[in-house]
């Protein structure tokens, strides 16, 4: 569900920002910083966004469960497009 | 045909403390089934467990004698949930709130038509009193598609003018009509606003030492610790 989605990613953007910047000083380039950026978003930002989304707005579940998505559903859905957007950005930024 | 929801001798244990001992019941679409318990009782808990959210340590539910686990219920949209805290996203328009819930035009208009529904359309749900909250929230979710629906405190924080929409809406929704060859909904519901629910109730249940019993009136309810 897009709600879903687009909450959970505006915390995994938030996170995915703030730990990369916090790592900025370890890389000797831009791509290799942005390399790395990108790989937190696909693969351990969506978790984090997803614990994000369970500390502030937990509530909100009942709603997509009344509409017949279970949490698991929910988390996999939005896991799935992340990584799937990740990895055609890593794809593009190792072409450059 | 009218479907029956049957759950028999649901157990609930947290750690050492067991909550709900042996609940049993039966709910068939057409029909109001209140839950009476006093705070602490395990009337949240056994929703939230008839929903799929909460593991029981022991359940067996069925649907017209068919076995459904658990895990089964929210993604085959059996139950439909009101919980007690509010759910709908704060920074959404009312408006907006409700194609999430009812893409289907016709769907959307039965809520829009709904009383006091038109005055809040243009409002945030964050500036919603609690009232028109719940209210509306009581809407979106009766209107799903469920055969059944799960009530916790609807009328905590309503005003009387709501209070007597809401019952009469509920009752609308366990009536026939000539389009309909089953009614909408079976309802079970909680709250302790027990004369309100007294009103709208087919039947009565009084959770007592985690064990479910039958209750027919305020003197049963008194007689069960439930009222003084």
């Amino acid at each position: 569900m897009w709600t879903y989605y687009r909450d959970v990613t505006l915390y995994t953007l938030a996170i995915t920002l703030l730990t990369s910047l916090a790592s900025v000083a370890m890389y000797d380039s831009f791509s290799a910083g942005l390399f790395n950026a990108v790989l937190i978003f696909g693969v351990f930002g969506t978790g984090l966004g997803v614990l994000a989304f369970n500390y502030f707005q937990k509530a909100q579940y009942y709603m997509y469960h009344n509409l017949g998505f279970t949490k698991t559903d929910l988390i996999m859905r939005a896991w799935f497009v992340n990584l799937a957007i990740a990895i055609i950005l890593l794809v593009i930024i190792s072409l450059f | 045909m009218k479907k029956v929801l049957q759950l028999r001798h649901v157990q609930k244990r947290f750690g050492k403390k067991e909550v709900l001992k042996n609940v049993s019941f039966n709910v068939a679409q057409g029909e109001i089934l209140s839950v009476f318990g006093r705070n602490g009782s395990g009337k949240s808990t056994l929703l939230k467990i008839l929903f799929g959210t909460l593991k029981a340590t022991k359940i067996h539910l069925e649907i017209n004698g068919k076995h459904i686990p658990p895990k089964k219920v929210i993604p085959n949209q059996l139950i439909g949930y009101l919980p007690q805290d509010n759910f709908l996203p704060r920074h959404l328009k009312v408006r907006d709130v409700i194609p999430l819930f009812h893409p289907d035009g016709d769907d959307q208009d039965l809520i829009f038509r709904a009383p006091f529904v038109e005055r809040i359309a243009t409002r945030k749900i964050g500036t919603l009193s609690l009232g028109e909250l719940r209210y509306f929230e009581l809407l979106l979710v009766a209107h799903l598609n469920h055969p059944f629906l799960l009530l916790d405190e609807p009328f905590s924080m309503i005003e009387p003018l709501y209070k007597e929409v809401i019952k009469e809406f509920l009752l609308s929704l366990t009536e026939t009509s000539s389009a309909q060859v089953s009614p909408k909904k079976g309802i079970l519901l909680t709250d302790h606003y027990y004369r309100d629910v007294l009103d709208i109730s087919d039947r009565n249940l009084v959770l007592v030492d985690g064990v479910s019993q039958t209750a027919t009136s305020v003197e049963d309810l008194k007689r069960m610790g439930y009222l003084k």
